[in-house]
């Protein structure tokens, strides 16, 4: 791909714990294109949030690494790149918006000055007073009062400190948004505008998104493509037509869609997938979906499918395995 | 590994259930040493009069006196008046180990009536009870513990009295916020809905959850309430020579100390190895309830 | 603000009231009859049953505690019943060398240990982090007068570097402070590591990481100003507890400080003296707290907007 923004390529990634190996992303492939909003779309435990700080390299330090794989970011090779090189993309070209608001920001020191600490490290040059101008800006965007600036994060509610948290990352005007469940912890009618709100500003910076989430609503209501995560491995992606507009889907993916209530249909029951998420310490041989799979195959159980792709849809499971001849 | 549920099924218990807390104390290198070192400890005070003559204690033999450890069947030497020092030490163990599992006891006692109290009614008997308990801290422990045997007069038992005046302060606190914190807990209300009245939730959920902190308070406090009466007993205050306890001991060879060193030595070695083992397994018990740290 | 500080002071004094009484009735029980001590062994029992009933010392026990208080509130503490002199002024002689002892042990404590801490987190897991843990393990299980003890005899008596008891200079403080500020040391270090560590497992500290801060600046800026909040305003709290230990370095190294001054006084069960000093304490520990409370209220936003609004 010529436009590629970020290119991960077989990304395992574990965790050291004192108990177990945690195998969190078990050969990872995604790609983004530059301008993109992709929704990757998985459970809990399926490794969306250990991807994106992978990117960022913030995995926690003696327990996270990477063993295999590559993550390119506009050529730069971030596996391989030194300390000075990360803390020059942190902030300024990638960043990333944290999950749990009410924790994601210091309680010591006011959201202004947060906010701030973004331009005193990527544009030391600047002067004071434009930095001030760009943080009242990036503020009055996020439809937070300037004059705010100056309070502490416990004066302000779960979605503003969401918003505020959305400043600090977009401030310096990133070329890549890293949106781990922005949404999850806020309630509905807050997760409506923080979206319409998010949607502005890529509109208005021209930033590439990855958009992490478990809610399939926001992913078609926002993204362009979509990646499915299960047990590390992106088992299916594509366009959001690709995914959505399908009869048959990755058997993960279709237990996804029969999961949510039908507005239009009556509906007696829903069905669930039933079972668990393969033990990340204990995986199986083959195919991680393959016991909870009504579909399963002999040769699911002991082989890992391959990705079977056409055009900009891939599947990664055995009964597709025609569908690349299909053309 | 066998896991041991405790008893009532509805219990939601947020510390794993008694047998896990077991098996990772057991793991805790530290915490084992200090178990077995405290065992040891114990059974040699409890069993001394076997193997020790209790005149050996109190026997002055003056030409024998400041012999090194080895000597003459003298296993650490004698002090000053010629007795026998592991006689001594031994025999002052059992009063120091005696009279601090009775002050814990005591202040447990009291704490844990109160603290619990207090959690459970909340509101101004809550108040009450914490100001009492306030004006206990006003001032640090040994001071109160010296006012206290300033009052009652000299004597063991006297000192134990004062030391546990100066410790239940603490020990209803953590009752206290122990059961403050269950209170908040979903499977209390739970209890309530399916019927438990209010001495069966006590009995089945409250006192099974709640105990952790109490036991571990109780245990590093036994560490510093020997300290302590170690201490007194250096002053002169509480157990008084010639009843021999590490810290009169200590006060009592002051003086010779200088030149010959394993008077000052040898007790001290046995208060912070005996209060150190404590604390081993203090933390030990501490880092085993609790889920988040890892073991 | 100034409310919450009023209300603050308020708590202050039924504490230090409840204490005084209490340590006023148990001292009653002590033996000892004021009249007759102060008129001597050749008194007749008129002369001192009429004494008796001049200091009201047959009076109901709480007559007796309300004019105590009085005197107290106006700075009378009585006199010491076997020494003959004042229990205030003597207190007050007594206190600079206390004080000094007290101050230097705390600074010893506070800038060894915080900085001890803050490493030991920093470097959590490392070989220094698991040798100043031990270490602190075992001065905390030390005695002091123990530590004391051997520091008076291997360094001042056998060594000779520095004076073994008494006052005089700076340099008789010096072991003394060391030997206070030993244990107190050991719980310090942990305390900051504990408190470190805590702040360091944070989402915020993740945050800052995540904007491009350098580890140093994440530790500075981020870490510490939270970490050590706790640590900075506990150590008011810990001016008390070095007052209790303060009780055996005194008798160790021979300082005559307030400390000895009860020692001697609980011994002889001189209750004006043992009650004066309780009593004087327990204000200066409620005023420590005091300013412990005021402190987090005017550093830590939270607790500052808690009490503005």
């Amino acid at each position: 791909m010529s436009d590629a923004i970020l290119e991960i390529k077989d990304l395992h990634v574990q965790y050291n714990t004192d108990d177990a190996v945690v195998h969190a992303l078990n050969g990872l492939n995604l790609t983004l294109e530059k301008g993109g909003v992709l929704g990757l779309v998985g459970e809990t435990g399926a490794g969306k949030t250990t991807m994106a700080l992978s990117i960022l390299k913030l995995l926690p330090e003696k327990v996270g690494q990477v063993t295999k794989g590559t993550i390119t970011y506009n050529s730069l090779d971030i596996l391989k790149a030194r300390k000075h090189q990360m803390m020059k993309l942190r902030g300024a070209k990638i960043s990333m918006i944290f999950q749990d608001p009410m924790t994601s920001l210091n309680p010591i020191i006011t959201v202004g000055d947060q906010i701030l600490e973004v331009l005193d490290l990527h544009f030391p040059d600047m002067d004071k007073n434009e930095k001030d101008q760009k943080v009242d800006e990036i503020l009055g965007l996020v439809g937070i009062q300037a004059k705010r600036k100056d309070e502490f994060p416990h004066q302000f509610s779960g979605g503003m400190k969401q918003r505020i948290g959305i400043a600090m990352a977009l401030v310096a005007e990133p070329e890549l948004l890293l949106a781990d469940e922005p949404t999850t912890a806020l309630d509905v009618t807050i997760q409506a505008q923080i979206l319409k709100l998010m949607k502005e500003l890529k509109d208005k910076f021209d930033t590439s998104m990855i958009l992490i989430t478990h809610d399939l609503g926001v992913v078609a209501e926002f993204c362009e493509n979509v990646a499915i995560v299960y047990s590390g491995e992106i088992i299916e992606k594509g366009t959001i037509e690709d995914v959505f507009t399908r009869d048959h889907n990755h058997p993960y993916t279709e237990g996804l869609f029969n999961s949510i209530p039908n507005l239009t249909c009556d509906t007696e029951r829903l069905v669930p997938i039933p079972g668990f998420m393969a033990d990340p310490t204990n995986l199986p041989a083959g195919c991680k979906f393959a016991e909870r799979c009504k579909y399963c195959m002999e040769e699911c159980k002991t082989h890992v499918p391959p990705s079977y792709a056409i055009g900009t849809h891939s599947i990664k499971c055995f009964l597709f395995s025609d569908m690349e001849g299909d053309k | 590994m066998k896991r041991k549920n405790i008893k009532s099924s509805g219990s939601i218990v947020n510390r794993g259930s008694w047998g896990l807390v077991l098996f990772r104390f057991r793991k805790n290198k530290l915490a084992m040493i200090g178990l077995v070192v405290i065992m040891i400890l114990v059974i040699a005070s409890l069993t001394a009069p076997l193997y020790i003559d209790y005149e050996t204690v109190y026997t002055q033999c003056i030409k024998d006196r400041f012999l090194t450890p080895g000597t003459d069947g003298h296993i650490l030497g004698t002090d000053q008046l010629g007795r026998d020092l592991f006689a001594r030490i031994i025999y002052g163990g059992r009063i120091s180990l005696l009279a601090g599992l009775i002050t814990v006891a005591m202040a447990l006692a009291l704490g844990v009536l109160l603290g619990g109290v207090a959690g459970y009614f909340g509101g101004w008997v809550d108040n009450v009870i914490m100001r009492f308990c306030d004006v206990f801290m006003a001032v640090p422990r040994m001071l109160l513990a010296m006012a206290v045997s300033a009052a009652l007069g000299q004597g063991t038992f006297k000192m134990v009295i004062a030391l546990s005046v100066a410790a239940f302060p603490r020990f209803a606190r953590v009752v206290r916020s122990s059961i403050l914190s269950l209170r908040g807990q979903e499977f209390i209300e739970a209890a309530r809905c399916y019927g438990s009245s209010s001495p069966r939730i006590i009995y089945k959920h409250i006192i099974p959850n709640g105990l952790g902190p109490v036991i571990i308070s109780a245990t590093l406090s036994l560490g510093s309430t020997i300290l302590s009466i170690a201490s007194l007993g250096f002053l002169g205050i509480g157990v008084a020579p010639p009843t021999p306890e590490w810290g009169t001991i200590l006060a009592e060879n002051r003086i010779n100390i200088r030149y010959y060193p394993h008077l000052g030595l040898v007790p001290g070695l046995f208060i912070v190895v005996c209060v150190m083992c404590l604390n081993f397994m203090g933390d030990g018990l501490r880092d085993a309830m609790d889920p988040r740290s890892k073991v | 603000m100034v409310k919450y500080i009023l209300k603050r002071v308020l708590f202050v004094i039924p504490v230090v009231l409840g204490i005084s009484f209490f340590i006023f009735l148990i001292m009653s029980l002590a033996p000892g009859d004021p009249a007759q001590l102060i008129l001597g062994t050749e008194a007749s029992p008129a002369a001192i049953a009429a004494k008796r009933a001049e200091l009201g010392l047959d009076d109901p026990l709480l007559v007796r505690y309300v004019n105590y208080m009085k005197g107290v509130v106006q700075g009378d503490f009585g006199f010491s019943w076997y020494n003959k002199f004042n229990v205030l002024s003597e207190f007050g002689a007594r206190l600079p060398n206390t004080l000094t002892l007290g101050m230097m042990a705390m600074a010893i404590s506070a800038l060894v240990g915080i900085p001890l801490g803050i490493f030991a987190a920093v470097r959590q897991n490392s070989v220094f982090d698991y040798t100043s843990m031990v270490v602190a393990m075992i001065f905390t299980s030390m005695p002091s007068f123990w530590f004391g003890l051997m520091a008076q005899v291997y360094i001042a008596l056998k060594l000779g570097w520095l004076p073994a008891t008494g006052v005089g200079s700076l340099k008789h403080f010096v072991l003394p402070a060391i030997t206070l500020a030993a244990a107190q040391l050991a719980s310090q270090v942990r305390m900051t590591r504990t408190s470190i560590l805590e702040v360091i497992k944070q989402d915020y500290v993740r945050t800052a990481r995540s904007k491009g801060a350098s580890e140093r600046r994440v530790i500075i800026k981020h870490v510490l100003r939270n970490g050590l909040l706790p640590v900075i305003t506990q150590l008011g709290l810990s001016f008390a507890l070095l007052l209790g230990g303060a009780i055996v370095t005194e008798t160790v190294f021979a300082i005559p400080g307030v400390a000895s001054l009860l020692i001697s006084a609980v011994k002889l069960r001189d209750v004006p003296v043992v009650t004066g000093i309780v009593i004087i304490i327990a204000c200066f520990v409620g005023f420590a707290n005091l300013l412990v409370d005021l402190l987090y209220a005017v550093v830590d936003p939270r607790v500052k907007h808690g009490y503005l609004s």
